[in-house]
């Protein structure tokens, strides 16, 4: 630590830190609008002046580094009029009257400007008013009434910036309001390893672009909002409610959408999320969100959701009290009961408290609950106890971004558990980390990997046992697989990690992914295995679900002989084959759900509840850590959060639930003591929970699974884009850039066929068939087609019937004036 | 010398060459370079081979670089076939090759029109010798010594005249022995930094990391200047030898000579250049079996000012946006992908080679001032003769002027002169007696640049003129501080205004608070875009006034300020001058023309070909009382 002095304050501070973070952190105001903390300074905006004892003139506090006994002023006259000047120079080229101007507190949205000044030219039009960095920069720097610039042609709006892009659904781009502090840019590139943006032109032509300079869309942003979060002014923000984004509660929350789990804060207005900030809370995610956590949030509109509870009269659905819906739901079900099994399904977003309280009623039914995906659920749990002798692996996940070898096996990291992926890359760029890649489709990873072992769709699992078996000794299989033991055989032990993302729709495809990546984790550390795999399951909290009870046990189709069915927040037809035609079997069907999927529609009661956003609880991570959800939205309308609907439905059935989610964690913590520290810091935001070793570590061999039919290899997964809720409603816009609403075709396979991007096709095999348009792309190989698992409501899932792994045609739907052409 | 493998190449290069000059044939070097291109030299060129051989003349047609004589382009010399007499002529238009290889190379006689001197041999009345051509006398010659005489794309040419000898002497002392030597003839930076190049490579020897870097900055950007061009297409080698002598004494193991994109043919030369020196085995791994490795590239910009910025220049060779980097670290630390790393001007290597041909004495004794060494210039603006000379430090401006540049165009009075490029400021022209050395401009807040030296006379506007380099400035501003693209188009706009008439007082004190702003910037270009104004609101403080407070353009150039008028309804030339006007702004009332004002954009084109019927007045002045002018 070195001691230095400010403004006549004497500072402890870490030798050789950057003296603008350590002035922030110490509560001395220093203007920086183009650092970026934790990044190497850009000193571009000039603006971070102080006086330094010793070398003349001001210096930069970001290009400064803490020396011992230094003496910084931040404060006297020449610095603050230094400051001044410079950013006058800044507001020079921006839209500024309102930030200069003697009356800006008085003012409102609607009067006459006394200035006489154009209303494209004032704070009050901007939709940033009030949140904006520069703004606040300029009260700071007190830059009110000084204004050497006013009355110039400004040469800069001489040049018109080119027309704001407001052409996709998450993002918008002005570059009228663009300062160049290149912010945006150093965040995509250095935090996010995309580099989409870039700094283009010179001199009073220097801009912002992205990609080569068109839209947004047609680069390959993959609108994390990184750059959003970084923005100090205007120029870059949110699409979706940009206008009303100025949240009254900010909440820290868990982002649903996968098992990473990365903490967010939603900030919400009048109950209804406006707007999302990546929440710091879990150490792995840091300050990093994908285009799931900042947006999914808006996923629907809120008519598009549940509003009140549904009893069914005859053909139709009648709207009912909260307490009608209960009493006549609790009664189906124990009809049902009296007939027959009664199951439970709950969605894999579900809180461990939710969870645990959907597995006491099951019980009270006389069963267990489980999971849609239980299947797939209860293979990866299986080939991982086969080898391991548990299925809970016990890797620290932020080991990922400081690792110098990884393996990552998955159908698209990238897509399926995004930040991951930006970890992972966080090592390739930072650590040199060798990255090897084990997946079928060209996921952006491979950018990044030293090593891509490409395999036929739904061999991931194969491939990762070979290499597993190289790395032990054996013959390679091949010449990639040889290089890939190499790497692995050269890299540094403890710096070595195995990833596994397995798949999210055929539970063999899941079990062979997870059997190899655990075969390849033996072979590399021997007993000591299970502390070196990550595996991340597709849904949030599977993890968690597992541990209060949810899916341990169950058969290969939880819907088969059931007399009676309970759903919670999720939809057997977009999982389960041949879901629609079982459950019409079904007497009794129960839904609480905030959407009206194909499930809901069949149910007898529907109970409208809020989404994960809207639940208190807990989630157990992938890395198992129990991250803290807090209710960030209302429910809509007379919905309820989906643990009151639990406890209100077991108390209609008799089960005794405790009062809240919070109570329900002490019960989960009393049973098993792992959560227990969870339960403890229950204020908290997170906890990494303690898990054993197991110490054990055997290879299994993993089966090669049979290939049905001779036509193309169908390959799916997870995509990055589609929001699952909108995806049960079969939502046009449930992908809302619509690059995964496609089948996703190969330029040769495109070429032979003779289709386009656009064009409509039909993927068919054994009576099942999907018809989309089709993306040509270099994303899948030759002889292989990709369809999101979440295409049209889960379709994708029909084709994987058994074990054995699909192949479908192809076929060019007919066009007047086209003969129709098939592949096979 | 003992490395025997450059020996054997030497001894065989000037065999070639002896070969060469007795061949018995008249040998034609004509100057095909920049300059020479710009006006016709390729059009001449191939008139000349045409001639040649439709009259199935024995003579050989070669190419070489600069004699210095850029207004006169294109020079060549003539060798007659004895070898005794060689002369050099110039302006050689292709219309009068024909001519020209009548009366000179098929009759053997001379062409006096077009003769600049001889060279060599005997002179006659109408044909001097070169040495006593005022633009010759004076120049000490070293760097361009080669320079027209042998063809830049042959090394053997320039082995044969005394290349890489000052190369084989280096490859026999050790790494401190080439530094003390360099630094003992006290060749400081020709970029105008003027720091000791010596050091610089000590400093890169003693740096820890590995590789080591030399990058040779090539990127000559400033208007009005180009020593660097002159040098790299008459003699490549000479780069080429120097980067080698500084590689051995810094340890590097590559180089990169970095030429701005707007210099092709200096591309090209320097490339062909470094091609035949690899395949002579002076680049490449263990050179001459010496064990030294030396790889060097050239490397073509993309056509950024800052890149002349030694750390925008290597963010440019890194792959990275042309933007100067933020120091420290400095480039002897972590400088081309991060390696320690030495970036000197094109002159500076160059001499380095004759450094150590003739020892550090012989070299630095020829000159007396503090900068050692003779030092190119190029000389252009409203003077005579636009050209480059290399001439010891030392001469005052006017004598360079009078003597080097012919003195000012039909003249008049130098008003002022920029010595350095657009970061460098403007001096005024009462200051002529100012050196031609480092210091005095460093006293004023100016400095001496890379060797461009611009002279306006009084038709020069300076608000104009600084209007032109602040624009410069604000265009090649790489977008990184907004001082330096924020201030440069403040001062534009500001300058805009004073010129449409529009200058308040207030735009003085603006003018100092963007000085004293723009030095936050972070490197030169922003740190000195400002220097013009600066320098400009001194030393010609009465000018400034006079835009702003009596709204009066003496030198009649700002469009706000001044309008045309019809003189002469008489004038013959009236009738073109209408005929020319881009706008059609001259109209007739009752049979009297004259300018329409809302029309005119002040091309000043009817002026130039009707002078006497046109007239520029004062727009906006208020007629100065006689009384304040006498009294004034």
């Amino acid at each position: 630590m070195a001691s230095i002095t400010v403004d006549g304050q004497v500072i402890e501070a870490p030798a050789g830190a950057p003296l603008v973070e350590v002035l922030k952190n110490n509560g001395f105001y220093v203007s920086s609008l183009c650092y970026i903390d934790g990044l190497k300074p850009y000193a571009g905006c000039r603006s971070c002046l102080v006086d330094i004892e010793g070398p003349p003139g001001l210096q930069l506090s970001c290009t400064s580094v803490v020396q011992d006994g230094m003496k910084v002023t931040t404060s006297s006259d020449e610095v603050k009029d230094a400051r001044k000047a410079v950013v006058s120079l800044i507001l020079a080229n921006h839209s500024d009257r309102c930030l200069t101007c003697h009356r800006r507190e008085h003012c409102h949205p609607g009067d006459i400007c006394l200035r006489d000044d154009v209303v494209t030219h004032r704070c009050l039009t901007c939709s940033k008013n009030y949140r904006c960095e520069l703004q606040a920069t300029c009260e700071m720097v007190g830059m009110s009434g000084y204004e050497p610039w006013v009355g110039e042609e400004r040469s800069w709006y001489q040049h018109p910036q080119p027309p704001a892009d407001r052409a996709n659904p998450y993002m918008e781009f002005d570059p009228q309001m663009c300062i160049i502090c290149t912010r945006c840019q150093r965040a995509c590139e250095d935090k996010r390893h995309t580099g989409a943006i870039t700094l283009s032109g010179k001199g009073w032509d220097t801009r912002i672009a992205f990609g080569a300079g068109g839209a947004i869309h047609e680069s390959n942003c993959d609108f994390s909002g990184a750059c959003i979060d970084v923005c100090p002014t205007a120029a870059l923000m949110e699409h979706p409610n940009k206008w009303v984004a100025k949240p009254d509660t900010w909440t820290m929350t868990t982002c649903d959408s996968c098992a990473v789990g990365c903490s967010l804060k939603l900030g919400s207005k009048e109950g209804r999320g406006v707007i999302v900030r990546p929440g710091n809370a879990n150490p792995f995610s840091g300050d990093q969100i994908c285009v799931r956590g900042r947006y999914h949030y808006d996923s629907l509109k809120p008519r598009e959701r549940l509003s009140r509870h549904f009893v069914r009269r005859g053909a139709i659905h009648a709207p009912a009290s909260l307490a009608d819906a209960l009493a006549e739901a609790a009664q189906a079900l124990k009809d049902a009961k009296s007939k027959g099994r009664v199951g439970v399904l709950v969605g894999g977003n579900l809180t461990n408290e939710e969870g645990w309280a959907a597995a006491k009623i099951a019980a009270a039914l006389g069963g267990n609950a489980d999971l849609s995906s239980g299947p797939v659920v209860r293979a990866v749990k299986g080939a991982l106890e086969a080898r391991l002798g548990t299925w809970r692996t016990a890797a620290d996940m932020t080991r990922i971004p400081a690792a110098k070898a990884l393996v990552v096996i998955a159908d698209d990291l990238e897509e399926s558990h995004n930040v991951a992926s930006v970890r992972v890359k966080d090592a390739a760029v930072h650590q040199k980390a060798k990255v090897i890649v084990i997946g079928a489709v060209r996921s952006e990873l491979v950018d990044f990997a030293a090593c891509w072992l490409r395999s036929e769709p739904g061999e991931e699992g194969l491939t990762a046992a070979r290499l597993a078996d190289a790395v032990a000794g054996g013959q390679p299989h091949d010449h990639a697989t040889a290089e890939a033991a190499g790497i692995l055989r050269d890299a540094p032990r403890d710096g070595t990690l195995v990833v596994c993302a397995p798949n999210p729709v055929s539970a063999a495809i899941a079990g062979s992914m997870a059997g190899g990546a655990a075969n390849l984790a033996v072979a590399l550390f021997g007993n000591a295995a299970s502390e070196n795999l990550v595996v991340l399951p597709t849904e949030a909290n599977v993890n968690g679900l597992l541990d209060v009870g949810v899916a341990a046990s169950g058969g290969d189709d939880p819907l088969a002989g059931l007399a009676g069915l309970l759903v919670v927040r999720d939809d057997p037809t977009m999982r389960l084959p041949g879901a629609a035609e079982a459950l019409a079997k079904i007497g009794t069907i129960v839904v609480i759900d905030n959407v009206l999927h194909e499930t809901a529609k069949r149910a007898a009661v529907v109970i409208a509840e809020g989404r994960a956003y809207a639940s208190r609880g807990t989630y157990t991570t992938g890395g198992f850590r129990i991250q803290k959800l807090s209710p960030a939205v209302a429910p809509e309308g007379d919905a309820i959060d989906c643990y009151r609907a639990l406890h209100g439905l077991g108390a209609a059935l008799g089960v005794d639930l405790p009062a809240n989610a919070d109570a329900a964690l002490g019960e989960i913590a009393k049973a098993n003591p792992a959560y227990q520290p969870a339960h403890d810091l229950i204020l908290g935001e997170g906890v990494a929970m303690a898990v054993a070793a197991s110490g054990k570590g055997t290879i299994v061999p993993v089966a090669a699974l049979t290939v049905s039919g001779r036509g193309l290899r169908l390959a799916t997964g997870r995509d990055l884009y589609t929001a699952a809720d909108a995806a049960a409603l079969r939502h046009p816009e449930a992908e809302k850039l619509h690059r995964y609403d496609r089948i996703q075709v190969s330029e040769a396979d495109a070429a032979r066929l003779g289709i386009h991007s656009g064009d409509e096709v039909e993927i068919a095999a054994g009576g099942a068939a999907i018809r989309a348009k089709a993306d040509v792309n270099e994303r899948v190989a030759t002889g292989t087609v990709f369809v999101s698992s979440l295409l049209q409501g889960g379709a994708v899932a029909q084709f994987f019937t058994g074990d054995a792994l699909p192949t479908v045609t192809l076929t060019a739907a007919a066009v007047p004036g086209r003969r129709a052409t098939q592949l096979a | 010398m003992t490395n025997a493998k450059l020996q054997a190449i030497i001894d065989s290069a000037k065999r070639d060459w002896a070969a060469y000059q007795s061949d018995g044939r008249q040998h034609v070097r004509i100057c095909i370079d920049t300059s020479s291109l710009a006006r016709g030299g390729q059009a001449t060129l191939d008139a000349l081979r045409a001639a040649v051989a439709a009259r199935g003349l024995n003579v050989d047609v070669g190419t070489g670089g600069s004699w210095g004589f850029s207004w006169m382009e294109p020079t060549l010399t003539v060798r007659s076939a004895a070898g005794t007499r060689t002369v050099l002529y110039a302006n050689l238009t292709a219309e009068r090759v024909d001519e020209f290889v009548d009366r000179v190379l098929a009759a053997g006689g001379d062409m006096p029109e077009l003769a600049l001197g001889v060279v060599e041999g005997t002179s006659t009345p109408e044909v001097p010798l070169l040495s006593d051509h005022p633009f010759m006398k004076g120049q000490v010659r070293r760097l361009m010594a080669n320079i027209g005489v042998i063809d830049p794309e042959n090394i053997d040419h320039y082995i044969a005249l005394g290349g890489y000898e000052g190369f084989g002497k280096a490859l026999e002392m050790d790494a401190e022995a080439i530094v003390k030597e360099v630094v003992d003839s006290g060749l400081g930076g020709r970029a105008g930094g003027g720091f000791p190049a010596g050091r610089k490579w000590d400093f890169l020897r003693s740096a820890t990391a590995e590789p080591r870097y030399l990058v040779c900055n090539a990127d000559e950007g400033d208007p009005g200047a180009w020593v660097n061009r002159v040098l790299m297409e008459g003699d490549p080698q000479l780069i080429v030898e120097g980067m080698l002598i500084a590689a051995l004494a810094a340890r590097a193991r590559e180089g990169y000579i970095y030429i701005r994109y707007e210099y092709p043919l200096a591309f090209a030369r320097m490339q062909t250049a470094v091609d035949q020196a690899y395949a002579k085995g002076l680049l490449g791994t263990n050179i001459l079996g010496s064990g030294l490795d030396f790889d060097l590239v050239v490397f073509r910009g993309a056509g950024s000012y800052v890149c002349g910025e030694e750390t925008g220049l290597i963010n440019s060779i890194d792959g990275y946006r042309g933007m100067p980097r933020i120091k420290p670290p400095f480039p002897a630390q972590a400088g081309l992908w991060n390696k320690p790393t030495n970036v000197n001007n094109v002159e500076s290597y160059a001499n380095a080679p004759l450094i150590l041909r003739n020892g550090a004495e012989w070299w630095s004794t020829v000159s007396t001032a503090k900068e050692k060494g003779t030092k190119m210039f190029t000389f252009s603006g409203s003077v005579n003769w636009q050209g480059c000379v290399e001439i010891v430090y030392g001469p005052t401006v006017r004598e360079a002027l009078e003597q080097y540049a012919g003195g000012m165009k039909d003249g008049k009075r130098c008003k002022g002169f920029q010595p350095g490029g657009p970061l460098s400021g403007v001096v005024n022209g009462d200051e002529l007696d100012l050196t031609l050395t480092l210091d005095p401009y460093r006293e004023r807040g100016l400095f001496l640049g890379g060797g461009g030296i611009v002279f306006f006379d009084e038709s020069a506007c300076i608000v104009d003129l600084c209007t032109y380099f602040l624009g410069f400035c604000e265009a090649e501003s790489c977008g990184r501080c907004t001082t330096c693209h924020g201030g440069t188009q403040r001062a534009v706009e500001i300058l805009r205004r004073i010129s449409l008439g529009g200058g308040r007082e207030a735009d003085l004190e603006n003018f100092q608070e963007l000085v004293k702003t723009l030095v936050w910037s972070n490197c030169f270009h922003g740190q000195f875009a400002m220097t013009t104004i600066k320098t400009a609101l001194k030393a010609f403080a009465g000018e400034w006034t006079e835009h702003i407070v009596e709204k009066r353009c003496r030198a009649g150039v700002c469009p706000g300020l001044i309008e045309y008028r019809v003189r002469s309804q008489t004038d013959a030339a009236l009738a073109e001058a209408r005929a020319i006007c881009p706008t059609a702004a001259f109209v007739e009332e009752g049979g009297q023309w004259r300018v329409d004002d809302a029309l005119c954009v002040r091309c000043g084109a009817c002026r130039e070909v009707a002078p006497n019927a046109i007239e520029v007045r004062d727009r906006l002045a208020a007629p100065i009382a006689a009384g304040a002018a006498a009294g004034a």
